[in-house]
């Protein structure tokens, strides 16, 4: 903990006596490659130590392209919302090393993107686009039949923040479809910031080329989401993510329980888009309003249900389907307060 | 009343005598004294009540007694009673925040003029509030009106805590029961025995409304102690309809039926393990969407002939899963092979065409949830008998 402390330290105050340090012999200069708070992504060392020696005289000139000693901070937005995972250091020569890699897969992506446009002319697509939709009409989007498609959903869970001890996993089966499971522990870890533990989760993160959004444009005239899954009889959380543009709004999203029933049963849940309440970093709104699909660009499934033990939820496919006779626009109450109202905090 | 008047004498030695300067450091004016005075965390008046009488009653008295003894600390001691919660079991009531809530002073914290209304005031004492409002809100304790009006009295009708339970009374009624595959009120907060709960779980999860359940007791004969009869829990509950009746009899002689299990399922907060009886999928192709091209939409050329075909013809039940028929599920006592060979015995009763079929048991295999490899057929098959061994 004092060690950490103390490499800690040594960031911040480089950052601050950049220029004296000219005058000072320093023989070994040593900086480690992410910062401590960064959480650990598997596969990735959070250790490693980028270190140079000085020879006699020679003070740290800072260089254009990869100085050592020369703190890079390339901002990585704090998407997350958790401490120190902005806080990188990374020299710019290795990010210029890895660029040209990069755009040549997204180049690809972009190209395969404009060469499938949706510009259909055929009539149940027109007519789907315009809302004429027939009573029970339906849609799977989302299976989980092949790796990439499976490769979409990204897991998360406390203990990947080191604040819980909870353990997800999401892997297919060989009925074609898979299994969100794991392990809810509300064990508290005991570093004085954390009061309650216990979550797990899978994400959609189906991005266009250059990890721009793709929104769900296709489900606006449809009345209900529909997952087929099979529970264990857990209150599962649906989320439809509509982050925007703003730092202020990556945390809007749209909650449903998923309730399940258990058993060898398969589930077809319908949970119509109007009963979606409008949250933020999963805290319920004082102001509510009705979910719209052209901003959501992403869904999760979240396991936060407060108790203990292990989980399992086989999914087959997600989708939409549309019921004429659901007419209800939001299940809540959409009136506006006066100027001066109690809603402020 | 014997054991709060115990319970105060025990308290004594760890609060303040009254009269005394009201803060923990107290110093003793007279060294000699016999009984020395020390200085006691909070936190030992729950500490100091021995395991088993760690109770609701216990719980309420300690407040009681340190309502009528300080002016102050609430926060202290609000934040350290919030810890012995769970483990004096009252943390599922509502009578224990409504006694901690009630520790506030009313009136004194309302506040007065703009400049407090806009300032949180009395913050740490709001914050503590809101504390004990979410740890009610984590236990899934419903709030009422008088927790309400409690709040509304310590800290006015327009504040931080009471905008908390304002936001909880409006939420929590709206999705209390927004799960429509159970009903709380048959189950939380109910002493409900191991069968009562299986027989609810089975009800859950069978999706046919027209499932029975049975209870069937199996004993072993009589127990050599009569300590250990109370612990010979022998039952089956199995469920089963109609529908699943029939299926099993119209199957062909021979067809192979597996039992597997156990797995496992959760109703509210108790998980219970559960076997199921398949068999292999009657129809080959499953067809969950209808084809919906243009072509098909728009051609009405048979519109009479689909119209009476879809009249008589038989929709695929309920039972018929893509992977397997699920032909009856069941919860065991005692989750083995032999359990199961009861269970067959006993729906032998009333589908006696299980007995020419090929039943395999696999309880044995141990609590694997949505088993991701195929299973292997051979390993470990037992057969069921057939009707020759007698039933006992």
């Amino acid at each position: 903990m004092a060690a950490t402390a103390a490499v800690c330290l040594l960031h911040s105050s480089r950052r601050l006596v950049g220029a004296a340090r000219t005058a000072s012999k320093v023989m070994r200069v040593q900086r480690r490659k992410t910062s401590d708070k960064a959480p650990t992504r598997t596969g990735k060392k959070n250790d490693e130590v980028i270190s140079h020696e000085l020879k006699e005289g020679e003070t740290e000139k800072p260089t254009l392209f990869g100085g050592f000693g020369v703190p890079t901070n390339i901002a990585f937005p704090n998407l997350k919302g958790v401490e120190g995972w902005d806080d990188r250091e990374m020299d710019v020569k290795e990010v210029i090393k890895d660029v040209p890699q990069i755009f040549k897969k997204e180049f690809k992506k972009l190209g395969k993107e404009i060469s499938s446009i949706r510009g259909s002319v055929e009539k149940t697509d027109i007519l789907e686009a315009l809302g004429g939709l027939k009573d029970d009409e339906a849609r799977a989007d989302y299976r989980f039949r092949t790796p990439e498609e499976i490769s979409l959903w990204h897991t998360g869970c406390d203990s990947d923040w080191k604040e819980g001890f909870s353990s997800v996993r999401f892997d297919p089966t060989h009925r074609g479809t898979a299994v969100f499971s794991g392990n809810l522990s509300s064990v508290i870890v005991k570093d004085g910031r954390v009061e309650r533990a216990g979550y797990a989760t899978i994400k959609l993160e189906d991005k266009a080329a250059f990890n721009r959004r793709k929104y769900f444009t296709q489900w606006m005239n449809y009345s209900h989401l529909m997952i087929k899954c099979r529970g264990d009889g857990r209150s599962y959380k649906v989320m439809l993510h509509s982050p925007l543009a703003i730092d202020m709004t990556w945390g809007d999203s749209y909650s449903f329980p998923l309730h399940t029933h258990g058993g060898p049963y398969w589930q077809y849940e319908r949970i119509p888009f109007s009963k979606f309440f409008h949250t933020v970093a999963g805290r319920i709104q004082d102001r509510q309003q009705s979910v719209s699909l052209t901003d959501v660009s992403s869904l999760s499934i979240t396991l936060m249900d407060r108790m203990d033990g292990p989980f399992a939820l086989e999914l087959d496919w997600i989708g939409v389907v549309h019921d004429r006779s659901h007419v209800e626009e939001t299940a809540y109450e959409t009136y506006t307060l006066p100027l001066w109202n109690t809603h402020g905090i | 009343k014997a054991a709060s008047s115990s319970l105060s004498v025990a308290f004594r030695s760890f609060c303040i005598p009254s009269g005394a300067v009201s803060s923990s450091r107290f110093v003793s004016s007279e060294p000699s004294k016999p009984e020395e005075v020390r200085l006691a965390h909070i936190e030992r008046q729950f500490d100091a009540v021995p395991r088993e009488s760690r109770d609701k009653k216990a719980f309420l008295a300690a407040i009681a007694v340190f309502k009528e003894r300080r002016s102050r600390q609430h926060v202290e001691f609000i934040n350290s009673a919030l810890k012995y919660v769970k483990e004096y079991g009252v943390h599922k009531e509502l009578d224990t925040y409504k006694a901690l809530l009630n520790i506030f002073p009313k009136g004194k914290m309302i506040p007065q003029n703009t400049f407090q209304r806009i300032m949180l005031h009395y913050p740490q004492q709001q914050n503590c509030c809101v504390k004990v409002l979410d740890e009610m809100e984590w236990h899934g304790v419903q709030p009422d009106k008088e927790i309400h009006d409690i709040v509304v009295n310590a800290f006015g009708e327009w504040n931080f805590a009471t905008k908390k339970i304002k936001r909880m009374l409006f939420w929590m009624p709206k999705l209390k029961y927004s799960n429509k595959y159970i009903d709380r009120r048959h189950i939380e907060g109910k002493n409900l025995t191991a069968a009562e709960l299986s027989g609810h779980a089975l009800k859950m999860m069978s999706r046919d409304p027209a499932t029975t359940l049975d209870f069937i007791k199996l004993s072993d004969g009589p127990s050599s102690s009569s300590s250990d009869a109370h612990l010979e829990d022998d039952w089956i509950v199995s469920a089963q309809s109609v529908q699943q009746r029939r299926i099993i009899a119209g199957l062909q002689e021979g067809t192979k039926i597996t039992v597997d299990g156990p797995f496992r399922v959760y109703i509210m907060e108790h998980a219970i393990q559960y076997v199921k009886m398949t068999s292999p999928p009657l129809e080959k192709s499953f067809e969950e969407f209808e084809k919906h091209d243009m072509i098909g939409r728009e051609d009405f050329s048979d519109w009479f002939s689909e119209w009476t075909k879809d009249r008589s013809g038989r929709g695929r039940s309920v039972q018929e899963q893509k992977d397997e028929t699920v032909l009856a599920m069941a919860v065991f006592s005692n989750n083995d092979n032999q359990s199961a060979d009861k269970w067959i015995r006993h729906l032998q009763k009333s589908s006696p065409a299980l007995e020419k079929m090929m039943v395999h048991l696999r309880i044995d295999k141990g609590d694997e949830m949505f088993n991701t490899e195929k299973k292997d057929d051979t390993e470990n098959v037992q057969q069921a008998k057939t009707s020759s061994i007698d039933s006992s």
